[in-house]
C-alpha cells in the first residue's frame, strides 16, 4: 500500500485528528491500563460482608469461597496495577457474593416453609385426636 | 516540517489501523460460555415467578449478557467476553434465587393461613365435642339413675329373698330338730320295742319252757285238764279208811306236788276233799275237810306258803261216780287238787 499515492495524502486536519483519537481509543480499549477500580473493589467488599451476615458461610460455602478468592486476586492485581484484571475480579467477586447471599436467604426461607408445614401437620394431628 | 509531521501521523495512523485491524481481525461468531449464559438467562427469564419477583436482577443479568455479546461482536478479547458472560450467569442465578425466595414467602403466608384454618376448625370441633360430651354426660347421668334404681330394686329383692331363705332355713332347722327328736324317739322306741320284744320273746320262751315243764309236771302228776283248769285227783288209797292221815304211799305224790309248787311259785292250789255218800252229811263234810287239811298241811311242811294252799271239804256233795256201787263209791272218795292259772286264781266251782 502506497500511502504517497492514496487520497489520504491531502486530508483535513480534523479528520486526521479524529482518526488518531479513534485509533488511540481502539488501542486503549485493547491495551490501556486505566485507573484502579476503587468503586468495584468497595462494592465487592460490601457484597461479601452482606452475604456473610446472611449466613452464606454455612449455607453457600462454595460461592463464598469463590467470592473471597476472587476478592483477594482483585486486590493483589490492584496492588500490582493490573487494573483491568482487578476490575474484572472485583466484579466477579461481587456477583459471587450476591449469589451466595440470595442462596442463603432462599435456603432459610425453604427451611421456614418446611418447619411451618411440619408444625401444621402436628397441629392437624393434635386437633383430630381430640374427639 | 509540515510534511514530516504528516508523514509520521500517516504512518502512525496506518500502524494504528493495521494494529486495530490485526487485533480485532479474527472476531469469532460464538463463545461457548456466552452461549451457556444466554441459555441459562432464557430459561430463567421464562419463569413468570422470577419475572414478577426479580425484574431488577433479571435486567442486570440482561445487561451483562448484552455487554458480552457486544464484546464478542466487536472482536474484543475473549477474557472480556467471558468475564461478562460469567457476570451474566451469576446474575441470572441471583434472579432465580430471588424467584425461589418469593415462592417461599408465599408458601410461608399460605402455611400461616393454613395454621389459622386448622385452629379455627379445631375450635369449632371442640365446641361440637363439648356439646356432644355434655349430651353424653346427660345421657350417662340418666342411665346411672336407672341403673341405681334397678340396683336398689335388686337389692330389695335380694333382701326379701334372703329373709325368705332365712325363714326357710329356720323352718328347716326346726324340722330337722323335730325330725332328729323324732328319730331319737323312734330309735329309743325301737330299742325299747326291741328290748321288749326280746324280753317278750324271752318271756315267751320261758313261758313256753315253763308251760312245757308245767305240762310235763302235770303229766307227771297225772293232772287232768278240766273246765276248772288242771286238776289232780288223789284217790282213796292215799288215806286210811275213815281217817285223814296220809299214807306213806301218798308221799311220793305229795313230794311231786310240792316240787311243782316250788318250781311254779305263781301257782296256787285249792285242795277239795270229797267223800262218798255213806255216812252223814256233816261227818262226811268234816272228814273231807280234814283230809283236805292234811294234804295242805303236808304241802306247808314242804315249804309251800300257806296262802298258796287252800283247803276245803265238800263232803258228798260233788260225786263223780255212782254211789250205788263200791267202785263208784271208791271213786267218789277223793281229794281234788285244783291248780290255779298263772295269776294264782282258781276257777270257782260252778
Amino acid at each position: 500500500m502506497n500511502i504517497k499515492s492514496s487520497p489520504l495524502r491531502r486530508p483535513s486536519r480534523a479528520l486526521a485528528t479524529l482518526s488518531v483519537i479513534a485509533s488511540l481509543v481502539f488501542l486503549g480499549a485493547c491495551a490501556s491500563k486505566g485507573v484502579a477500580p476503587v468503586e468495584e473493589l468497595a462494592n465487592a467488599r460490601a457484597s461479601i460482608a452482606q452475604a456473610e451476615s446472611a449466613g452464606a458461610l454455612q449455607l453457600a460455602p462454595v460461592e463464598m469461597l469463590a467470592a473471597r478468592d476472587k476478592m483477594n486476586t482483585a486486590e493483589a492485581a490492584a496492588r500490582e496495577e493490573r487494573f483491568v484484571e482487578s476490575r474484572r475480579m472485583a466484579e466477579q467477586a461481587m456477583a459471587d457474593a450476591e449469589v451466595a447471599e440470595r442462596k442463603s436467604r432462599a435456603e432459610k426461607a425453604s427451611r421456614t416453609v418446611a418447619e411451618l408445614k411440619r408444625g401444621n401437620e402436628v397441629l392437624r394431628q393434635e386437633t383430630q385426636r381430640r374427639p | 516540517m509540515k510534511t514530516q509531521l504528516m508523514r509520521s501521523t500517516r504512518t502512525a495512523l496506518a500502524l494504528a489501523v493495521t494494529a486495530a485491524l490485526v487485533a480485532c481481525a479474527s472476531a469469532p461468531t460464538s463463545n461457548p460460555k456466552l452461549d451457556a449464559a444466554r441459555a441459562a438467562y432464557d430459561r430463567t427469564a421464562a419463569d413468570p415467578q422470577v419475572v414478577s419477583s426479580a425484574p431488577v436482577e433479571l435486567r442486570q443479568a440482561q445487561d451483562a449478557l448484552a455487554k458480552s455479546e457486544a464484546a464478542l461482536r466487536k472482536g474484543d478479547d475473549m477474557t472480556e467476553v467471558e468475564h461478562f458472560a460469567y457476570l451474566a450467569r451469576q446474575r441470572t442465578e441471583v434472579a432465580r434465587q430471588a424467584g425461589l425466595i418469593a415462592q417461599a414467602d408465599a408458601a410461608v403466608a399460605a402455611s400461616r393461613a393454613e395454621r389459622d384454618r386448622i385452629l379455627i376448625e379445631a375450635r369449632t370441633n371442640e365446641a361440637q365435642v363439648q356439646r356432644d360430651s355434655a349430651e353424653r354426660a346427660r345421657l350417662a347421668a340418666a342411665s346411672e339413675r336407672n341403673a341405681a334404681e334397678a340396683a336398689r330394686m335388686q337389692a330389695e329383692e335380694a333382701r326379701l329373698q334372703a329373709e325368705a331363705s332365712r325363714a326357710q332355713a329356720d323352718a328347716s332347722r326346726t324340722q330337722a330338730d323335730a325330725a332328729r327328736t323324732q328319730a331319737d324317739a323312734a330309735r329309743r322306741s325301737a330299742q325299747e320295742q326291741l328290748a321288749a320284744a326280746r324280753a317278750a320273746r324271752q318271756l315267751a320262751e320261758a313261758e313256753t319252757v315253763r308251760a312245757a315243764k308245767l305240762e310235763a309236771q302235770m303229766a307227771e302228776l297225772q293232772a287232768k285238764q278240766t273246765n276248772r283248769g288242771m286238776v289232780l285227783t288223789l284217790g282213796d288209797v292215799l288215806f286210811d279208811t275213815g281217817l285223814a292221815t296220809l299214807k306213806a304211799g301218798a308221799m311220793r305224790t305229795v313230794d311231786q306236788l310240792a316240787t311243782f309248787l316250788q318250781s311254779n311259785p305263781e301257782r296256787k292250789v285249792l285242795v277239795e276233799g270229797h267223800t262218798d255218800s255213806v255216812g252223814s252229811d256233816s261227818l262226811n263234810r268234816e272228814l273231807s275237810e280234814r283230809r283236805a287239811q292234811a294234804l295242805s298241811q303236808a304241802l306247808v311242811e314242804r315249804q309251800i306258803a300257806a296262802d298258796r294252799v287252800q283247803a276245803s271239804g265238800l263232803g258228798e256233795n260233788y260225786p263223780v261216780a255212782d254211789n250205788s256201787n263200791a267202785a263208784g263209791r271208791q271213786q267218789n272218795r277223793r281229794v281234788e287238787v285244783i291248780f290255779s292259772d298263772a295269776d294264782g286264781r282258781v276257777k270257782a266251782r260252778n
